[in-house]
């Protein structure tokens, strides 16, 4: 392992480090890199040779039941619109927060190495706010890896003798050039955001804390109260089903009452039949009778779908025509299909999100 | 009627597209698309579309499902296919089909609950005669259990053709329970028959809830244990040794089976059965069947379970055998034009 001080100001030593870098990362080599939370360590982040050393670095295989996905390091927006799709949400946080200690999850185009990715198909995109390392990632012209330079359990790196201190003999050899920015100030590792729900998801609290969009929200203590507070929201849309279709898209883990607040809505639109979850057949269908005027509930699961475009062959725009109540478990799959109908449709999408406060309470928040 | 009875079945309920070719009660064919002889030989080019995969399909299941019963098409006296429960566009394509053949052909049409094609499962028997009701005579009232991916039921049945429903789940159905705790603990999908591997190797060390053990009548739910599942999980430190999966497994599996036993052992006090059946994929699960059998002994009372697997989980031969019962009951669509799908069709 070659080791590189950068000395504050001498531009020559940069201009080496650069280089040297950018040589290592080509041959597939791994560079240990300084950031604004702590030490990183990179490799080609579309070079599975790479990706494999930094997974053999870090221990606790990826793939492992439970294991996490590795973020990627890029050097701007522009760059990182190759490897992930930057909705709405995430462009904000690009804007408000980028480059910093913010790593933005988003839906992967999958140009990097499939492993790096979540299960779900999201992979977490960081900018650092480090000029050199920025600088490196432009002139090497792909995205590297950005994960802590530690291995799994062991203590985050703030300086050269951290690493030297908590790492194996075996793991040291996998490194090629370590870049000596001196002793970091400690900071916590970034936050981490998924944009690819309704509403950002903090996954992991760093030092910037996104806060929720105003939503109109409800605590729930019960599986009754659940249903009440369906009952309440959808009763304050109910007026634009003469010209609409009603989508509540539910957003919640596992668990957290998803079917619970369709039945809620089931006992609104007067549903007698016992509303049970799609999950299996991934679409029910209830007819209903409301104020004289006849509609279809449709309650639907992605869940079980591999590509959120199957509910379009399962017939989801003829389900969108108005008077018809249309609730979406697990729409993760199928938002940039809804995003493309509201545009378009006579529809009234209202975004409903449960969250999981304690084991019997809820927080529940809408906005449409 | 005729002394032999042929019935080509279809079932596109859900995921499989499904042929068979039953002689009365005996299943001469059963073809099911996702099992690996068929898959190997149309799988490769199939659209991971839900709907297109069933059109596909269905008419290679439909050869195969001919071949294999050594029948040729004309030969056939009744096309059977199943209008529901199940997931509506999938259905249709089965129903189309259905429908062309037995218009073009001058065949009659049977339209069949899924369900009860599960509920009568045990009464298939193989191609030489034989199965559970071959050497025992069914005797009613018979209470059957029918546990899926999709539905958690028990069904008393006075004779065939007369059902009622007693109880059925309020959420999830067992067997997506099973998928989702496996999901909870990154085993994949589905991850029912994994959870119930690892679970015979696993000691049931946790506590969880069962569910529903405190409630009146014979309604089953298992969204609560889901949550109980997510909420310990999260209390319980990774990384997570090999040996964990097995506990948990087995202490999941423990509680939602104990679930099932409880409302059976309730119904079979309340309607006295004389007989008890078993139906659906989650009756692969060994615990499952071996807690049905001691309750069974414990009140005295036979049991039985189709005599081959591929019976278990969705499968057109479980339509065609409860299509020869409706049709000895002349329960035919005379107007083939009236058939329509049914997605939420229940008992009763």
């Amino acid at each position: 392992m070659k080791v590189i001080k950068l000395k504050k100001g001498k531009e020559a030593i940069k201009l080496t480090a650069i280089e040297k870098a950018i040589a290592v990362l080509r041959k597939g080599g791994l560079v240990i890199y300084p950031t604004e939370t702590c030490y990183g360590i990179g490799g080609d982040a579309t070079d599975p040779k790479a990706v494999k050393k930094v997974l053999e670095f870090k221990g606790g295989q990826r793939g492992d039941p439970g294991s996490k996905p590795i973020s990627i390091a890029v050097s701007d927006k522009e760059m990182a619109k190759k490897y992930v799709v930057i909705n709405k949400t995430a462009d904000n946080l690009y804007r408000e927060f980028l480059p910093g200690p913010l790593t933005v999850v988003s839906k992967s185009r999958g140009r990097a190495v499939g492993i790096l990715e979540a299960d779900k198909g999201t992979l977490g995109i960081r900018i650092p706010k480090y000029p050199l390392v920025v600088k490196i990632i432009k002139e090497f012209g792909r995205p590297i890896t950005s994960t802590s330079a530690n291995a799994s359990g062991k203590k985050t790196p703030y300086c050269l003798k951290d690493v030297l201190k908590y790492t194996s003999k075996k793991r040291l050899g996998l490194i090629d050039l370590f870049l000596d920015g001196g002793r970091l100030s400690f900071h916590l590792p970034s936050t981490v955001v998924d944009t690819t729900l309704n509403e950002p998801a903090t996954l992991r609290r760093g030092e910037i804390e996104i806060l929720e969009t105003k939503s109109n929200s409800f605590i729930s203590d019960s599986e009754e109260k659940t249903k009440e507070i369906a009952k309440k929201i959808i009763k304050k849309y109910s007026k634009l089903l003469s010209r609409k279709a009603l989508i509540f898209a539910i957003q919640g883990e596992l668990g957290s009452g998803k079917t619970q607040f369709a039945k809620g809505l089931g006992l609104f639109l007067k549903i007698e039949e016992n509303i049970i979850s799609p999950t299996f057949v991934i679409i029910r269908e209830y007819p209903f009778k409301l104020e004289k005027k006849q509609g279809i509930f449709f309650h639907l699961d992605t869940w079980r779908l591999e590509k959120g475009e199957e509910l379009l062959d399962l017939g989801l725009e003829e389900m969108l025509r108005p008077g018809n109540v249309i609730a979406i478990e697990w729409l993760q799959k199928i938002k940039p299909i809804l995003d493309n109908l509201q545009a378009q449709k006579k529809i009234k999408l209202i975004w409903v999100s449960i969250k999981y406060l304690t084991e019997t309470k809820r927080k529940i928040s809408y906005n449409a | 009627m005729k002394k032999h009875y042929l019935i080509l079945s279809i079932d596109t309920s859900c995921d499989d597209t499904s042929v068979a070719v039953t002689n009365n009660d005996s299943v001469l064919s059963n073809v099911i698309s996702s099992q690996v002889e068929f898959h190997k030989q149309y799988g490769g080019v199939v659209p991971n579309l839900a709907k297109r995969m069933h059109q596909q399909l269905a008419d290679p299941a439909i050869i195969e499902a001919l071949k294999r019963a050594k029948i040729s098409f004309d030969k056939i006296d009744a096309i059977a296919v199943t209008i529901g429960p199940g997931l509506a566009p999938a259905l249709e394509v089965g129903i189309i089909r259905a429908k062309e053949l037995a218009k073009r052909f001058k065949k009659s049409l049977i339209g069949v609950n899924h369900m009860e094609g599960h509920l009568l499962s045990s009464f298939a028997r193989n191609s030489k005669g034989m199965g559970p009701f071959s050497k025992r005579k069914p005797r009613f009232p018979i209470l059957g259990l029918l546990v899926s991916g999709g539905h958690t039921q028990l069904v008393l049945m006075m004779g065939f053709g007369k059902y009622q429903l007693i109880g059925e789940t309020l959420d999830d159905a067992a067997g997506e329970a099973f998928d989702k705790v496996a999901r909870m603990l990154d085993l994949g999908y589905p991850g029912g028959p994994i959870i119930s591997e690892l679970a015979k190797k696993g000691k049931p060390k946790y506590e969880l809830p069962v569910p529903m053990i405190g409630s009146r009548g014979f309604n089953f739910s298992f969204s609560g244990l889901k949550t109980a599942c997510f909420y310990k999980l999260q209390k319980l430190p990774k990384p997570w040794n090999k040996q964990f999966y097995c506990d948990f497994a087995v202490s999941f599996e423990k509680a939602a089976i104990e679930a099932l036993m409880i409302k059976l052992k309730r119904a079979i006090r309340a309607y006295r059965p004389k007989q008890i059946i078993l139906g659906g994929g989650v009756i692969n699960n060994l615990r499952l069947r071996k807690e049905a059998r001691k309750a069974a002994r414990q009140f005295n009372l036979e049991i039985f379970i189709p005599y081959d697997k591929k019976l278990f989980t969705d499968n057109a031969a479980m339509i065609g055998v409860c299509a020869w019962h409706q049709a000895q009951r002349k329960d035919f669509f005379k107007n083939v034009d009236l058939l329509d799908r049914k997605p939420n069709l229940n008992f009763n």
